[in-house]
């Protein structure tokens, strides 16, 4: 997007906007190119992070490939746009590429759906919400489809049996049906654009809910009609109210919205990087912010050590002893390091034990690039071996 | 007016209708919901303190006045019956009247339709106090593309006084009007599926050629000429229009909240009207004019730009214009209802209204979601009110 207008081969449209060499900025532009909806900081309610800044550009690790690089040269080959570091609740480490700035909000992807899942353990505590009730309770519109018998926590650990193709490419999968309903994609020319709660009505059961684990993004997003209606709120609203105003955030963060003025839970969120890592150090911190609980530490804890390890190729390949609960993913479920991801690079790593924090924000020239998971939780690692 | 609400899976009929939306009844709702409607592109308030205006209530709502059709009203009675969201007046600098209504809140973001013109100029002028550009100027010296369109001759002083002869219909119900084509062209409608439209607003001023009469002649209302001008800020200073407001007045003006445009494909802020601020920021900014350009012992706008508001040629402004301010004038992206008198103001359809009265030291800010873009009787009995409440505040 340069130039005064820019010509057009160099603007993203809706066919291109998140992919290379788009993505690089519009991930931190995405006002420009969606509606969106405001999730308010409140500055009467702001917290400072406080800064205690270390030199770690000396630390290192031996990557995928199998060569040893610095921590600099990592943050430089995996398309970082931010990476933040706070351990014992204090930022030691800092760094904008890629011109994004302290109040850049940036795309977060699905780190989204940890969001969301927080929100379930803030409702449930307030009674408002039940965890093993089935969702049909609080949406009744989901008798229509396959989720009719599922429980929420169904949805929050992503073992519904309903059918969604997480295909990221390919032209027909559920994943582009629901791009196309949260307005990310182009609208076939004599199609009207449906809404994210359309798609989520059309989707089969294939198997018995609790089955085994699957990622399916649609399952944060029928967890967010559910909030929405439990707490008869707007996702948005909930958010800036329970969590984004709790935390002392400092900035005002953002989802895209669909044309009936659905936010996109699986993947809309949009907020600062110290906004993100006050969000994680909240968990870090066992759902305390202060002395104020903002979520139950039990929820935190199940987010943490859930029973249930991963299942799926890829995902054994990322995170070999992972799981997956609440929305969050857990790196390893011994050690109870958890983390909020999402796709081209995004990642809220907690480490409770290591009073540790890391975010990183980047724009990957692909959704999922295994090694540079790999590599990243390898970089988090030696951080953390540098500091204990 | 039907039931609103957004977000929990409405049935279709509830929804707000895309090509719609700008309009009565749901810009009730809209006006202050724009993001949620259409791309937008932030004015960052920056990390500064807020200048916090001092604050002395008075009982206005009482204070009579004779509405347009000369019967007696309140400025209450006033408020209640003109779809307000948002009303607030300083006196002097300070707040003593300020109410919400239709969910509006003290952090909402209101549309503000035309009166980004203004705070679009108020960005020229300062670029214009460094020398950075010159009004005497033609705007093809700016932006040579234009010399394929009709502007070719116009200087950048008729492009702000809106008195080039550009050929533009400025028809807001006519639908191949050509801001009917401006509001897809910036995004706010879809395109339409009968016939090709401009793919952003640059491109559609690129088409406008034809040119009607002499450029200087006389004044006539168009839109798109605050988007050259625009075009021409961000050509002159490589940086794009939304992050001008936001270095050059959002963040010295020591507002609240970010604010925001709306953006079209090319990633273009609407400069003609897509502006959206808080109340209170657009009464900083009010208060701004009315100190002549000062915010503290800041000189922020040059004061003879401001002085020469006043130097509107009442004999360029002719029908329909003079139906609401016969002795009215425009000049440098402002209206003057009375040329005579000091009072100027910024003005967009729908209600919305910034009034500068530098006599009586009063700023009037009023948001509304009228059901109609303009209206005589409305705008007649909005000045009569803040005439009379002038000049009681001054009693």
């Amino acid at each position: 997007m340069r130039g005064f207008p820019p010509p057009p081969e160099k603007r993203p449209d809706l066919t291109n906007w998140d992919l290379p060499p788009f993505n690089r900025w519009s991930f931190m532009n995405i006002r420009n190119l969606f509606p969106t909806v405001d999730v308010k900081a409140s500055r009467k309610t702001r917290r400072k992070l406080p800064r205690a800044l270390q030199d770690l550009s000396a630390i290192d690790f031996i990557d995928q490939g199998g060569r040893r690089v610095s921590l600099p040269e990592f943050l430089y080959s995996t398309y970082t746009d931010g990476f933040l570091v706070l351990h014992k609740g204090e930022v030691i480490s800092e760094a904008y590429f890629n011109n994004m700035q302290t109040d850049t909000a940036h795309l977060s992807q699905s780190v989204s759906k940890s969001i969301v899942g927080t929100l379930v353990g803030i409702l449930c505590q307030q009674g408002l919400l039940d965890a093993d009730a089935p969702m049909v309770e609080y949406v009744p519109e989901l008798k229509r489809c396959g989720y009719r018998d599922a429980t929420l926590s169904h949805a929050l650990n992503m073992t519904s049996g309903v059918r969604f193709v997480e295909d990221y490419d390919h032209p027909d999968s559920d994943m582009r049906r629901v791009d196309i309903a949260s307005g990310w994609r182009p609208v076939a020319d004599d199609d009207t654009r449906p809404t994210i709660h359309d798609i989520i009505l059309t989707l089969p059961k294939l198997r018995p809910h609790g089955e085994r684990f699957e990622y399916k993004s649609i399952d944060a997003d029928v967890v967010a009609w559910v909030l929405e209606r439990a707490a008869s709120q707007s996702l948005a609203d909930l958010v800036s109210e329970l969590i984004w105003k709790r935390i002392g955030a400092e900035h005002n963060a953002f989802f895209t919205v669909d044309g009936a003025a659905t936010a996109l839970a699986d993947g809309g969120f949009n907020a600062s990087m110290r906004d993100y890592a006050r969000f994680g150090l909240m968990m870090q911190n066992d759902g305390y912010v202060g002395n104020t609980a903002v979520v139950p530490k039990s929820w935190v804890d199940q987010c943490a050590s859930p029973e249930v390890p991963v299942q799926g190729a890829l995902n054994r390949e990322t995170c070999p002893h992972g799981a997956y609960s609440n929305l969050w993913w857990v790196n390893n479920i011994d050690r109870g390091d958890f983390m909020a991801r999402g796709v081209f690079g995004q990642m809220v790593y907690i480490d409770r034990a290591a009073e540790l924090t890391i975010v990183k924000l980047s724009t990957w020239p692909d959704y999922l690039i295994t090694s540079f998971t790999r590599d990243s939780l390898a970089a988090f690692g030696a951080i953390k071996k540098h500091l204990c | 007016m039907p039931d609103i609400k957004q977000g929990f899976s409405l049935p279709p009929e509830q929804r707000i209708p895309r090509d719609q939306w700008d309009r009565a009844p749901w810009n009730r709702w809209s006006f202050q919901n724009v993001r949620q409607m259409v791309p937008t592109t932030e004015v960052w308030r920056g990390t500064g303190p807020v200048r916090e205006f001092v604050r002395n209530p008075q009982d206005l709502g009482k204070v009579q006045f004779s509405d347009a059709d000369a019967n007696p009203s309140s400025l209450q009675t006033w408020i209640d019956s003109s779809y307000t969201d948002g009303i607030l007046l300083l006196h002097r600098g300070e707040i003593v009247f300020e109410q919400y209504h239709n969910n509006m809140t003290e952090r909402t973001l209101h549309l503000s339709q035309s009166m980004a013109k203004s705070i679009v100029a108020a960005v020229a002028s300062i670029l214009i106090g460094r020398g950075l550009i010159d009004p005497t100027e033609q705007v093809t010296g700016y932006l040579p593309e234009l010399g394929a369109t009709a502007w070719q001759g116009a200087t950048l002083q008729q492009v702000m006084d809106m008195t080039t002869g550009v050929r533009y219909v400025e028809d807001y119900e006519a639908l191949d009007s050509d801001i009917a084509v401006t509001d897809i062209a910036c995004g706010w409608k879809p395109p339409r599926r009968d016939f090709d439209t401009p793919r952003c607003i640059w491109d559609q001023i690129l088409t406008l050629t034809k040119q009607v009469r002499e450029h200087g002649e006389k004044f006539q209302y168009r839109s798109i000429e605050t988007d050259v001008l625009a075009h021409c800020l961000e050509r002159v200073t490589g940086t794009r229009l939304a992050e001008l407001v936001s270095r050059e007045l959002w963040q010295p003006l020591g507002c609240e909240e970010s604010a925001n445009f709306t953006v079209d494909e090319a990633g273009y802020a609407l400069a003609c009207g897509g502006f959206n601020a808080t109340l209170r920021d657009y009464a900083r900014f009010g208060q701004m004019l009315l100190q002549q350009g000062k915010v503290g012992d800041t000189q922020l706008l040059p004061a003879d730009w401001i002085e020469d508001i006043h130097n509107a040629d009442h004999g360029l402004f002719g029908e329909p214009y003079t139906q609401a301010a016969p002795n009215g004038g425009y000049r440098n992206q402002f209206w003057i209802d009375d040329v005579d008198r000091p009072g100027f103001m910024a003005r967009g359809v729908f209600g919305q209204l910034i009034y500068v009265d530098p006599a009586q030291q009063v700023v009037t800010v009023k948001l509304s979601s009228w059901p109609e873009f303009t209206s005589l009787p409305r705008l007649k009995t909005a000045l009569n009110a803040i005439h009379t409440i002038g000049e009681y505040l001054n009693r």
